[in-house]
C-alpha cells in the first residue's frame, strides 16, 4: 500500500482496508495494530483511529484480547458501497458531459453485448 | 506527562529556547520537526536535565528533570557517546547493568533487527552501526520517556527504513516518545503529532493527521515551505 | 557502583601498562650503572621520577573528565540514574589506586637493588610503607583541586577554560589562607617517624603530618563539592 503523506494517513488505511475486505483478501481476521503499524510504517495508534473510525461505522467488530474481526455482511455491504460510489461517479461524469438519464440507460443496455 | 511553561534558555545572548509552552501526555509520540539550530536540541537536553533554563519550569511527571528522572527517560544523543575501546556487548551489558528497567528480551530483538556485531570492538563500528549501537542503549529499557535527538542524522538514506522500524518495534503502549528530526519524510508517519520549531519558537503545532487535512500537505512540505517563507 | 569502577579501571588500562614498562624499564637500563655504585644509583631513578608526580597527578585529574567531554562519552555516562558522588569517587578511585601503584614501584624497585647490591642499606617493612603511604596520600591529595576547578568549569555554558584556569588559581589562594589555622587543628597528632640505615649510619627522620591532615579535611570538602558540581554540569 502505498500512504500519501499529505493526506490524512487513518483515513487511507480505512480505505485500505475496506478495498481488502471487498476483494476477500480479508475474510475473517483484521491484521493486529501492531502488524498493520508495522507493515505499512506507522503508529499504531493511527492504525487504531482507524479500526475505531471502521467499528463506528459497522464493518468490523474489536475484542479486547481477541482482535479485530469483520462483521458478517460487511464484504457485501463494502462491495455495494463501493459500487454506488463508482455508479454514482460515472453518471455524474456522464451527466456532465450533457447526456440525459434516458441515454446513459440505453448505455448501461450497450453493456450487455 | 510532561509540562513546560514559558521556557527560556539563552545561549551567549540568543535564545535557543524562546519562552516555550507545551503539553505532552502520556503514550503520545511526538515529533519535533526544524532546521539545524532551531532549538530541538535545547528543548531535549533541557528536559533530560542535561541543562538547566534561563527561566520558566518544566515538570515531567510532577518532578523536576535531574537524577531522580534518569531511571524513568531514556536520552539517545545526537553525538557519538560511545566508548570506542569497549566491544560491542561489553558495553550494552555495562550499560544495562544500572538500569532496573532493562529489557533484556528487547536488547536481543534490536540487536539482531540491527545486526549489530556483538564481539567487535566499538572503534570498528561504521557510523551506521554505531548509530544502532546507540539505539539500542537507548530503547532496551522499558522506560516511560524516550527522547530521540536526530536519530536519522549522518544516516544513509537506505539504513533510514531499518532505524524507523526499530524505533517502532520498540515503541509500546502509554511510553512517550518524543524524536526530532530535521529529515521529515521518512519518520513523518510514526508521529502522531508534530510541532515545529524555528528559532527557539514553535510555530505550528498539532495531531499530524489534522494538519495534513489543514494544510494539505505532508509535515515534509509543511516544514520546507511553511517554515521557510 | 563496582561496575563503574571496573569500567573506569579498564579505561585507564593503556596508561597503567605504558607507565608501569616505563618504570621498570628505566630501573633495568640502568641495572649496571646500579650494581657497579652499588645501589645508589637507583636513588637518583627515584629523586628524579619522584618530583614529576605532583605535576602528573594534575594532569591526569583534569585528563580523566576532558576526556569523557571530549569523546562527548559524557553524555552516556550522565544518563546513568546515578548520584554525582558515584562517578566523582570512582575515578578518584583509580587515580588513587594509580598513584599508589606507581609510587610503589618507583620505591620498591631500588629497594630491592640496594637491599641487593649493598650491606650498607637497610630499611624495615614497617618504614617503607610508611615511605609509600604519605608520599602516595600525599599525591593524591593534589586531584581533588583539579577534579574541583574543571567541575565547577562544567557549570558553566561559556568561558569553561577561564572559570577552571580562574577556580584553581582561587582554590590554591583560599587553600594556602586556610592552611594557617588547618595545621594547628591538626598540631595535636604526634609525629610520624621512619628509621633506616643509609651508608652504614642509622638515620631518623621525623614527619609532621597536621598539614598533611589538614590538606586532606580541604580535600573532602573538594571533593564533596565536586559530586554536586556534576550533577549540575551543562552538557
Amino acid at each position: 500500500m502505498e500512504i500519501d503523506k499529505s493526506k490524512p494517513i487513518w483515513r487511507q488505511i480505512v480505505q485500505e482496508i475496506k478495498e481488502r475486505i471487498s476483494r476477500g483478501d480479508i475474510e475473517k481476521g483484521v491484521p493486529t495494530v501492531r502488524a498493520l503499524a508495522e507493515e505499512l510504517g506507522v503508529n499504531p495508534n493511527t492504525v487504531a483511529r482507524a479500526y475505531r473510525e471502521m467499528e463506528r461505522e459497522g464493518i468490523v467488530e474489536s475484542w479486547v484480547g481477541k482482535g479485530t474481526w469483520v462483521k458478517k455482511g460487511s464484504r457485501d455491504k463494502l462491495k455495494e458501497e463501493m459500487v454506488d460510489e463508482v455508479i454514482g461517479g460515472f453518471v455524474k461524469n456522464l451527466t456532465s458531459m450533457g447526456l440525459s438519464k434516458k441515454e446513459i440507460k440505453k448505455l448501461v443496455r450497450k453493456i450487455d453485448d | 506527562m510532561i509540562e513546560v511553561k514559558k521556557l527560556v534558555k539563552i545561549y551567549d545572548d540568543v535564545y535557543a529556547v524562546n519562552s516555550i509552552d507545551l503539553t505532552i501526555e502520556e503514550g503520545a509520540f511526538v515529533g519535533l520537526v526544524g532546521p539545524n539550530g532551531s532549538g530541538k536540541t535545547t528543548l531535549l537536553k533541557l528536559l533530560f536535565g542535561f541543562c538547566r533554563p534561563t527561566s520558566g519550569d518544566i515538570k515531567i511527571n510532577g518532578k523536576s528533570p535531574g537524577v531522580e528522572l534518569r531511571s524513568e527517560i531514556s536520552f539517545y544523543p545526537e553525538c557519538d557517546s560511545t566508548y570506542h575501546w569497549m566491544k560491542t556487548q561489553d558495553l550494552i551489558n555495562w550499560y544495562a547493568s544500572f538500569f532496573s528497567d532493562w529489557n533484556k528480551d528487547k536488547e536481543k530483538e534490536l540487536i539482531g533487527f540491527f545486526d549489530l556485531p556483538r564481539h567487535r570492538c566499538v572503534a570498528h563500528l561504521s557510523k551506521g552501526l554505531r548509530a544502532k549501537l546507540k539505539l539500542v542503549l537507548t530503547l532496551s529499557r522499558d522506560a516511560k520517556i524516550f527522547l530521540l535527538d536526530e536519530p536519522l542524522s549522518g544516516i544513509d538514506p537506505a539504513s533510514r527504513a531499518n532505524i524507523i522500524s526499530g524505533i517502532l518495534k520498540a515503541y509500546r503502549a502509554k511510553q512517550t516518545f518524543i524524536f526530532s528530526t530535521h529529515i521529515v519524510s521518512d519518520a513523518e508517519t510514526l508521529f502522531e503529532r508534530t510541532i515545529f520549531m524555528k528559532e527557539g519558537n514553535i510555530i505550528i503545532d498539532g495531531k499530524s493527521d489534522a494538519l495534513r487535512e489543514e494544510y494539505g500537505k505532508s509535515m515534509d512540505q509543511i516544514f520546507k515551505e511553511e517554515l521557510y517563507e | 557502583m563496582s561496575s563503574l569502577f571496573k569500567k573506569e579501571l579498564l579505561g585507564e588500562k593503556n596508561w597503567i601498562i605504558g607507565f608501569c614498562g616505563f618504570v621498570l624499564g628505566v630501573n633495568f637500563l640502568f641495572l649496571p650503572l646500579t650494581k657497579v655504585t652499588e645501589g645508589f644509583m637507583a636513588m637518583m631513578v627515584i629523586f628524579f621520577t619522584l618530583p614529576a608526580f605532583p605535576l602528573m597527578a594534575l594532569v591526569r585529574a583534569f585528563l580523566i573528565w576532558k576526556n569523557e567531554w571530549d569523546s562527548n562519552t559524557n553524555f552516556l555516562l550522565l544518563s546513568l540514574p546515578l548520584r554525582g558522588y558515584n562517578i566523582v569517587l570512582s575515578k578518584i578511585g583509580v587515580l588513587a589506586l594509580e598513584i599508589f601503584l606507581y609510587v610503589f614501584l618507583v620505591f620498591f624497585i631500588p629497594y630491592l637493588m640496594l637491599t641487593g647490591f649493598t650491606d650498607q642499606f637497610s630499611l624495615d617493612v614497617l618504614t617503607f610503607s610508611k615511605l609509600w603511604f604519605l608520599t602516595a596520600f600525599r599525591i593524591l591529595l593534589i586531584v581533588p583541586f583539579a577534579m574541583f576547578s574543571y567541575l565547577f568549569g562544567r557549570i558553566f555554558s561559556r568561558a569553561q577554560g577561564w572559570i577552571t584556569a580562574g577556580s584553581l588559581v582561587g582554590l590554591l589562594i583560599i587553600y594556602s589562607q586556610y592552611l594557617h589555622f588547618g595545621r594547628k587543628i591538626f598540631s595535636y597528632l604526634p609525629e610520624v617517624s621512619m628509621r633506616f640505615t643509609l651508608a652504614g649510619d642509622v638515620e631518623t627522620f621525623s614527619l609532621n603530618i597536621a598539614t598533611m591532615m589538614a590538606t586532606f579535611l580541604f580535600c573532602v570538602i573538594l571533593t564533596l563539592a565536586s559530586c554536586f558540581f556534576i550533577e549540575k554540569a551543562e552538557l
